[in-house]
């Protein structure tokens, strides 16, 4: 086989995230492909937990449909997944001795394990490992590193368990094995991970926050390295504070940026105007979560778009960048960070809870990319100084605090040209007109989006963020029966502003066009047709709630559908046709 | 700007004030002169923070680089500005329903942070720029504009609450002595730590003309014998009778402020160590 798909579900305890991780680092060392993702239930210890981890030889964009092997340490946890874990026919499933399986198995391939014991997930691992032909040596070595600061009484434990599991390997047989060369090891990270590694290579010294699932691996991780990096994080009173003090940071010159998910943002809403009319270089990270309100704060949706584009009262220019996985949440943030500071201008970095706590390899050699800086006040501007001078690019030199000559008061109400309050129409519509032009250099500057398949595609499918991958896999399924007129894919990654004319291009070469998202209420399709035309009647939608991914299977089935000219779907209703997929 | 001897002049702006004749404002701007003058702070490394209110608009006064932010929020970018750029003299300031209706929260989080920034809020006991209403400060029962009835809700002493809340240093000043004003503001920007000055500043339009000339014979300096590092007596002077109106620092007890505990982090995060490269960041994911 080329790629495995494996999956734990037990209580809190039973180490099935643990065991996710260590054979996704292990194999991320030999070379492989690896996605691995997590699922929990809402308690903070002993609920139910899930771990997915996806193994292959070839480059991987999303999750696989269905689970090629399955442990399970309890089935009552496991009833909890039903609608997330996908069992494929023939895969092979090992639970807990004496713990019955639901009738609707009956007849799969499944074997009871006398697991037992705390270091059971060393056993399923082991196991597993001997069985489908993963590194068994690599595993080894990863288990003993992960207990090494432990008592020799616990490693002895786990290198026990390690052994239990080959030899229960050996009593059974299974069809699938892993065939793959060793190659050069990957590093593995989350897509929070990288937003923040990006912002550490763009310059970032100040970070503010407050925790928020599922963002608040970014605070941890800088509260970790920015002290080491001479830089500060501070964890604030409440998101109002954390964006306030980024503002307040940036406004004396340091690069500066907050994390939230959408609750945060929605708090966040007043202060963007602030950033965005006292022009203060700002980073957001937005990590969706399901909403609205506390909606499902560990799933992914793609419903907090329209916020994001246009949060804050008045006319409030600002950026949104969005990343379609771990390699390009790295990017976004540096590329945020550049936008930000050159165009003095608020950035919201777009981003979900599939990518953020996904972990996937990577290469560090994809981890490079141009920064850039602000444009201050040197001495030839500093004669006669006007902080908001009205430039062609709307950008005007910025005096930093400590600067001789240099002092202005900024502020959120409309002001001249040096700052000052002014109420007058003339120079509100002056300023708006110089803060919205920044907008026009953007979109030059930063045409940042993907466009793949076909020239000139029959059916052009548009899409943004992490519904890319499963998208990318379906496409890449009807490879083999699709043509050159086959399907273009169109992903702006630059949101606001939108990059219209090549996606007015885009639509215009194709014969259909297809939108596809995570949003109830079709926040994308709605926010492109105030920029773009669509043709009136083969323009179509595949949308639905978050709460589960888009499974590359039942987009698979939209775009077969389309292709072959069928006017109507199976169903209607989303949870029905992921039923379907399911079947 | 850099010349010396430093004087009132140096800090003025041609901004005219917006304020209303006679409002105790002009003489808060007057000590804030003053203060800045008599420590010499160079004006181009001051920073003077606000939020929204007839108060706020001072940053526009005082020539240095001035930040007019929003309701209630000068605390959390103040704080930003300073943890950025600890040279700076940061210096904060607005009115009592900025600080402590709507910003109150963050308050709340500048007193136990000990944050390196002085926070001088001019108390008039109302909103003076929505036109009369009820604010925190406004005393139970009195009638504006908002409270037709009489105001149901107590007013908060804000030196009070600072002390309660771990401020380091804690004042409360009077308008209408500009000297006593300055020379606390000259302390609270000297103070390492987050320093609170909370200085009565009656609102002619809203209050009464008459308020300077009713409160200046409450006014009294704290006694001197006052251990101003003992907690519990400088609460004796905060919500205090209506006939007293006890001016000077209430409470004075340094501890590390947020920038020493920002910087005994680094240290402890790194040691005297270069700063780790990304090989070294990367190392995590390997």
């Amino acid at each position: 086989m080329n790629e495995l798909t494996f999956a734990f579900v037990g209580a809190g305890g039973d180490g099935a995230v643990a065991a996710g991780d260590i054979i996704a680092v292990s194999c991320a060392r030999e070379g492989l492909h690896v996605i691995k993702t997590e699922a929990y239930g809402p308690q903070i210890r002993g609920g139910e937990s899930s771990a997915v981890v996806r193994v292959s030889n070839a480059p991987i964009h999303a999750q696989a449909d269905t689970v090629d092997a399955l442990v399970v340490f309890s089935w009552a946890d496991f009833a909890r997944f039903q609608n997330e874990l996908v069992v494929a026919p023939d895969a092979v499933i090992f639970h807990e001795v004496g713990d019955e399986p639901p009738a609707e198995l009956a007849g799969r391939n499944i074997y009871p394990i006398a697991f037992k014991g705390a270091a059971k997930n060393v056993t399923a691992i082991a196991m597993l490992a001997t069985l489908f032909g993963l590194p068994l040596e690599a595993i080894r070595s990863a288990v003993a590193k992960r207990f090494s600061k432990k008592k020799q009484a616990v490693i002895d434990a786990n290198l026990a368990a390690f052994d239990l599991g080959i030899a229960e390997a050996e009593k059974i047989t299974v069809a699938k094995r892993l065939d793959y060369e060793r190659s050069a090891p990957h590093l593995i990270m989350s897509g929070n991970e990288a937003t923040a590694f990006g912002a550490i290579h763009a310059g970032c010294r100040f970070f503010a926050g407050y925790p928020i699932t599922p963002s608040t691996e970014i605070l941890q991780f800088l509260a970790d390295w920015l002290p080491k990096l001479r830089g500060t994080t501070l964890q604030t009173e409440d998101e109002l504070a954390a964006i306030g003090a980024v503002i307040g940071g940036s406004f004396a010159g340091v690069k500066s940026m907050t994390a939230t998910s959408g609750p945060g943002l929605a708090l966040m809403a007043e202060m963007l105007g602030l950033a965005s009319i006292a022009e203060i270089p700002a980073v957001i990270v937005n990590v969706q979560r399901g909403g609205p309100s506390t909606g499902i704060p560990t799933k992914s949706e793609q419903a907090d778009l329209l916020h994001s584009v246009f949060a804050s009262h008045g006319d409030t220019p600002r950026v949104v960048i969005a990343c379609s996985d771990v390699e390009e949440s790295f990017h976004a943030t540096v590329d945020a960070f550049n936008i930000s500071e050159e165009f003095q201008i608020p950035v919201i970095v777009l981003t979900d809870q599939s990518i953020a706590q996904r972990r996937s390899t990577i290469d560090a050699s994809a981890l490079v990319h141009e920064v850039r800086d602000r444009l201050l006040a040197t001495p030839p501007a500093l004669a006669d100084y006007h902080r908001y001078r009205d430039t062609p690019s709307g950008v005007s030199p910025m005096a930093l605090p400590s600067t001789p000559g240099g002092m202005y008061q900024t502020n959120g109400l409309e002001h001249d040209e040096r700052g000052r309050p002014n109420a007058s129409f003339v120079v509100h519509e002056q300023m708006n007109a110089k803060r919205y032009r920044k907008l026009d250099g953007i979109a030059e500057r930063y045409p940042l989006f993907r466009r793949f398949g076909a020239a000139r595609p029959h059916l052009g499918v548009i899409c943004w963020g992490s519904t890319v991958g499963p998208l990318r896999e379906a496409v890449n399924r009807l490879g083999d029966t699709v043509d050159d007129s086959g399907i273009g894919v169109f992903a702006p990654q630059l949101l606001m502003p939108l990059p219209a004319a090549p996606l007015q291009e885009f639509i215009d070469s194709c014969d259909e066009i297809l939108i596809v998202e995570l949003s109830y209420s079709a926040q994308f399709e709605r926010y492109l047709r105030g920029f773009v035309d669509f043709p009136r009647t083969r323009t179509n939608v595949y949308k639905r709630s978050g709460g589960k991914n888009l499974t590359a299977a039942e987009i698979e089935i939209e775009l077969r559908r389309l292709l072959a000219g069928n006017e109507t779907r199976r169903s209607d209703s989303p949870v029905r046709l992921l039923e379907e997929v399911i079947a | 700007m850099t010349h010396e001897p430093y004087s009132v002049q140096d800090y003025k702006t041609d901004l005219k004030p917006v304020w209303c004749p006679g409002c105790g404002d002009f003489a808060v701007l007057n000590s804030v002169y003053r203060a800045l003058a008599d420590l010499k702070c160079e004006p181009h490394e001051t920073v003077v923070v606000s939020g929204i209110g007839c108060s706020s608009r001072l940053p526009g006064y005082v020539e240095s680089y001035g930040f007019n932010t929003l309701h209630g929020r000068a605390l959390p970018i103040a704080t930003g500005t300073k943890l950025a750029a600890p040279n700076l003299h940061v210096i904060a300031v607005g009115g009592d329903g900025d600080g402590l209706a709507i910003g109150g929260n963050h308050f709340m989080h500048a007193c136990r942070r000990n944050v390196d920034i002085a926070y001088f809020i001019m108390d008039n006991e109302i909103y003076g720029l929505t036109k009369g209403q009820a604010g925190p400060t406004t005393p139970h029962g009195d009638k504006t504009k908002s409270t037709t009835y009489g105001n149901p809700d107590t007013s908060i002493d804000p030196c009070n609450l600072a002390i309660a809340l771990g401020a380091s240093w804690v004042a409360r000043g009077f308008s209408g002595d500009v000297k006593g004003t300055t020379e606390l503001m000259k302390e609270a920007i000297a103070h390492h730590g987050f320093a609170f000055l909370n200085i009565i500043s009656p609102c002619v339009t809203w209050r009464g003309d008459d308020q300077t000339k009713l409160l200046r014979p409450k006014v009294r300096p704290v006694p001197a014998d006052h251990d101003r590092s003992n907690r519990e007596a400088a609460m004796q002077f905060t919500n205090e009778s209506d006939d007293r109106l006890t001016v000077g620092v209430l409470f004075s007890s340094p501890r590390a402020s947020l920038l020493d505990e920002v910087i005994d982090i680094r240290e402890r995060a790194s040691g005297v160590s270069m700063p780790p490269g990304r090989e070294e960041i990367l190392r995590v994911f390997a």
